[in-house]
């Protein structure tokens, strides 16, 4: 074997290596940025219906209220404004949405770092459980909308055949985005 | 005659950040009156399709964000029929010339976020990756915006950017209608 032969051997064995090194960073980058990270346990501890005119401390637009709105109470691991910052995520926001079918929901803004959603203060955190939990409650409108042939449909939640889950979701403006599972929110109260 | 405010949701935003897409659904809502429509920025041709089709001879608002006001400058290309532009920092890889967009664009306000490092994020180090439009002319220079603004904001602020007034005029008098929050 000559020495050409040698040469030429060896450097395309480095040009395979460094194309190895370029492809796992790339798979690398894919994963962090496409996989979902998760927001953790959602355990739903109270829901109330707020009759019209009750007052629910939100800023919302008086036009964009229904008559009835939906409070639920939740308990996450940790404090959801921290773990958006933790995450490096734009926004977290809780879910109110069809159990059968996620693309008809409702949210409401927990943190975020800009305007990414309207932000109506409509969840306020209600401090920590005895054994160190995070305390939210939310105010949904009783609406679920999906955007179908590129329209937003609305439909009314408490209409919804196969009830209503609860869940939280967030993302980048890119590519990260987070969720935690979705859990029903049980019957609602008449 | 039919109302048609139309929105283009940039890069992620039909997967992952819902950003234009939610702004859509509650301004849809709280103005009923108006045809309201979201596409994703992919969606050129199905935007051609609709300007040229059902909303021929309507009063047209076109508003698009990131590479969603990319392909809203490449739609008024084929669609001169855009009574109202509004684009909120665009961003595109092949990008028309602004003497290209002037004149294929009716009134049109431009929206360019240049944070302060306290407002800087990696939306912005993403927008600058995939190329940001560079500030269009000055207004009152040629083939200059009607309204061109500046904004201290990061890239995914559209509601902000959409707020941000310069001598009265905002995305949102210029959208029209009840606003959104």
């Amino acid at each position: 074997m000559s020495v050409d032969d040698t040469l030429r051997r060896g450097g395309r064995r480095t040009l395979l290596l460094v194309l190895a090194i370029l492809l796992a960073l790339i798979a690398a980058v894919a994963v962090w940025a496409l996989v979902p990270r998760d927001l953790g346990h959602v355990r739903v501890e109270q829901v109330r219906l707020l009759p019209a005119g009750a007052p629910d401390g939100s800023t919302k637009p008086a036009a964009l209220g229904t008559p009835v709105r939906i409070a639920v109470t939740f308990v996450v691991p940790q404090d959801l404004a921290k773990l958006r910052e933790r995450l490096g995520l734009g926004y977290i926001a809780a879910r109110l949405a069809d159990c059968r079918d996620a693309e008809a929901a409702t949210q409401e803004v927990i943190a975020q770092r800009a305007g990414y959603l309207g932000d109506y203060g409509r969840v306020s955190r209600f401090g920590t459980t005895p054994d160190g939990r995070s305390r939210y409650r939310a105010v949904f409108d009783d609406e679920l909308t999906a955007t179908i042939d590129h329209a937003a449909r609305r439909t009314p939640a408490r209409a919804t055949p196969g009830g209503l889950c609860l869940s939280l979701y967030g993302a980048s403006m890119w590519f990260r985005h987070a969720a935690s599972a979705a859990v029903p929110i049980g019957p609602l109260p008449r | 005659m039919t109302i048609w405010k139309i929105f283009v949701g940039g890069g992620g935003d039909d997967w992952f950040s819902h950003i234009v897409k939610t702004y859509h659904a509650e301004y849809a809502k709280i103005n009923p009156d108006f045809a309201c429509r979201y596409f994703s920025w992919t969606e050129g041709d199905a935007i051609r399709t609709l300007l040229n089709g059902d909303a021929k001879g309507s009063n047209i608002t076109l508003v698009g964000h990131s590479y969603g006001g990319d392909t809203a400058f490449w739609v008024l290309k084929d669609t001169p029929n855009v009574d109202v532009l509004i684009s909120i920092d665009p961003v595109g890889r092949i990008q028309r010339s602004w003497p290209a967009i002037r004149a294929d664009a009716g009134l049109w306000l431009n929206v360019r976020a240049q944070p302060s490092s306290a407002n800087r994020s990696f939306d912005d180090t993403i927008a600058w990756a995939g190329r940001k439009y560079p500030l269009p002319p000055a207004v009152g220079q040629p083939n200059a915006p009607n309204h061109g603004l500046v904004a201290n904001r990061t890239h995914g602020d559209f509601r902000g950017m959409m707020r941000d007034t310069i001598d009265g005029v905002s995305g949102r008098t210029l959208l029209g209608g009840h606003h959104v929050g």
